[in-house]
């Protein structure tokens, strides 16, 4: 007698489902949109965190197997936290590691964390588990909330050789956002200093870009970003771009008066050219002289 | 001679023209320099140039047509069509295509804080508006401008004494076009106690503000837990004296919330107090809480970024290692989130 492996996944979930979670007060689970797949194919796993109480910062780490699957993308667009201390991201091959807080906690079912679009790369059960996961209560001391984990596991078999991808429509901005220049004895030596974060509700934040005064190029930059300029008199201009290409573009207006090339432009320019070649014409008579 | 001149002006335009041949590249840059016609959807703007950010007639409701971005970097769809089919008749009716709205993505915000206190109100983390409740202790408010997906909204009252309340949290779908509304929103009362330490038997004074004329819940805990009920005064402030004799030694804390017309808060913030051999006044909960890293009075993206440097670095700074175990780590970061005001 054989059993599929999709008749064996089956009943491993079965077993699973009639654990009672009623001791747990919070219990975060691994959601694939599909349990059985083809080589080749892509697939979602999101990440939920249901809660009977407040929880306002979790951390973890996703792992699974690499020769069975890679990651193809990492979506946090939808996510219930808010700031990220270490954006959900392939640490070291296998896995994903993930740690960040919402400001007043939430609660309840369904809360999603972030999901992964994964790729089959070979045949065979792929088991993805959560490792090391704390979920604190939102109670001002960081109590850890008593916590269950639920995996997953997808059956990848060989199948046609169409392969289905995850795809994701963004035509949405990037949500407005204030970055804000500060400085802190402890960062930075006390120097200024610029912090931003937004968020994109479809697909995620992909990278920040940053440009100091009204000339220049945007360089890929991450908060807390240490101001080349810290006069102060230039605008800095922040560019958030989410994973699908949209940008939006966000100034902090120089503090203290801008200087002239930053003030006027092209006008500036022009108005030391002239100086220059009025210095040129002086010293030339003076050395032929 | 020649040379000496040509030597001359060539080391001269180097010195002197050097800086400008940067400048002069850079010239070219204004290209990308936000604002209108740089070809970046900026702040305020819906479209740029040939950007137009994934728009088009069909996306806001037209049939077809050509859609454009005007000068003003607004959307141009004047040439759009609606395409009302048939229907005839239907007197006037210029030549233009008749433009559909574009329906609004708004929040609406509507509860009870404090007497004249102000309200503040977080988008996922971040402030996204104040405003400054009646006298009624009744507010209202308005965002707009979202996308379509899950907002985490939070809402916080400062009373009289610039005493915050807990944060009212909730996660809320938005969808496109749509204007959401949430009302009942009971902003929790504030909570301060006279004493640190209450020599037993002796009364401590519990007190705070919150809607004008309503129902007051004061719980104590100890073994057994004591509620009280006081009415708050037409200013919204409401004092207990609790008789501590029937407390035992030792910590205690105590916690409030308020109800009114069938309406009711969650619990305020935890107040803790000692009952033991002598009294020792309390100062009024600081303005400046745990994770205020910079002392600026507010617990906010500053705050984070700082303690977000410091995370699993060696010899953190006390400011950000919160409860003094001599690392940066998600407890810390957990406490900042508690603290949070934006």
């Amino acid at each position: 007698m054989t059993f599929s492996y999709k008749t064996l996944i089956f009943f491993a979930f079965a077993l699973l489902a009639c654990v009672p979670y009623g001791a747990y007060a919070a219990e975060i689970r691994l959601d694939a949109n599909k349990s059985e797949i083809n080589f080749g194919e892509q697939f979602l796993i999101d990440i939920v965190l249901h809660s009977k109480e407040s929880v306002n910062a979790i951390e973890g780490r996703l792992v699974f197997p690499q020769d069975l699957l890679s990651v193809k993308e990492i979506r946090d667009g939808n996510s219930v936290i808010n700031f990220w201390v270490e954006k959900p991201r392939v640490d070291t091959p296998g896995i994903v590691l993930f740690s960040g807080i919402t400001p007043g906690g939430f609660s309840g079912a369904n809360n999603n964390i972030f999901s992964v679009v994964f790729e089959a790369k070979n045949t065979g059960v792929a088991s993805v588990a959560l490792q090391n996961i704390k979920a604190l209560k939102n109670d001002g001391l960081g109590t850890e909330s008593v916590l269950s984990t639920r995996d997953t596991a997808v059956s990848i078999k060989h199948g046609d050789s169409n392969v289905r991808k995850e795809t994701l429509i963004d035509t949405e901005l990037p949500e407005d956002f204030n970055p804000t220049i500060s400085s802190d004895p402890n960062l930075f030596d006390g120097k200024y200093f610029l912090v931003f974060a937004t968020q994109d509700k479809t697909s995620g934040i992909d990278h920040y870009e940053v440009r100091e005064g009204r000339w220049g190029f945007f360089r890929e930059a991450e908060s807390p970003y240490l101001l080349k300029y810290r006069d102060l008199n230039r605008d800095v201009y922040v560019k958030a771009v989410d994973h699908a290409g949209n940008e939006r573009v966000a100034v902090v207006p120089a503090r203290y008066a801008r200087a002239p090339w930053e003030k006027s432009g092209l006008f500036a320019i022009l108005i030391v050219l002239v100086l220059v070649a009025l210095l040129y014409k002086r010293t030339w008579i003076r050395f032929i002289k | 001679m020649n040379r000496t001149r040509n030597l001359f002006l060539s080391v001269l335009f180097l010195l002197l023209a050097g800086p400008f041949v940067a400048q002069a590249i850079t010239v070219e840059i204004t290209a990308t320099v936000p604002g209108c016609g740089d070809g970046v959807i900026g702040s305020g703007e819906q479209c740029d140039g040939s950007n137009l950010g994934g728009s088009s007639c069909s996306s806001l409701g037209f049939t077809g047509g050509t859609f454009s971005c005007t000068s003003a970097c607004t959307f141009n769809t004047s040439q759009c069509t609606s395409g009302s089919s048939g229907g005839g008749g239907g007197g006037g009716g210029g030549g233009a295509p008749s433009s559909p709205s574009i329906p609004d993505t708004n929040v609406v915000f509507s509860g009870r804080a404090y007497p004249l206190s102000r309200v503040s109100i977080l988008k996922d983390g971040q402030i996204a508006l104040t405003t400054i409740a009646g006298p009624d202790s009744n507010f209202t408010a308005t965002i707009s401008g979202l996308s379509t997906g899950n907002y985490t909204f939070a809402v916080y009252g400062e009373d009289k004494n610039n005493i915050r309340s807990s944060l009212f949290t909730f996660p809320i779908f938005i969808t496109s076009g749509v204007t959401t509304k949430i009302s009942g929103i009971f902003i929790a009362p504030t909570i301060a106690v006279d004493k640190g330490e209450v020599r037993r038997g002796d009364n401590i004074a519990i007190f705070g503000q919150s809607a004008p004329a309503s129902e007051i819940t004061i719980s104590v805990n100890s073994n057994e837990e004591f509620f009280v009920k006081k009415m708050s005064d037409a200013g919204g402030v409401y004092l207990l004296n609790f008789d501590t004799s029937v407390l035992e030694m030792g910590q205690h804390n105590t916690k409030s919330k308020v109800a009114l017309n069938g309406e009711i808060s969650s619990f305020s913030k935890v107040i803790g107090f000692a009952v033991g051999t002598k009294n020792v006044l309390a100062q009024l909960p600081k303005v400046v809480a745990k994770g205020d890293t910079n002392g600026d009075g507010r617990v906010n993206l500053v705050d984070f970024s700082v303690a977000a440097y410091w995370y699993k670095r060696a010899s953190p700074p006390a400011s950000s290692d919160l409860n003094g175990d001599g690392k940066v780590d998600l407890v810390d970061f957990s406490i900042m989130a508690f603290n949070w005001t934006g």
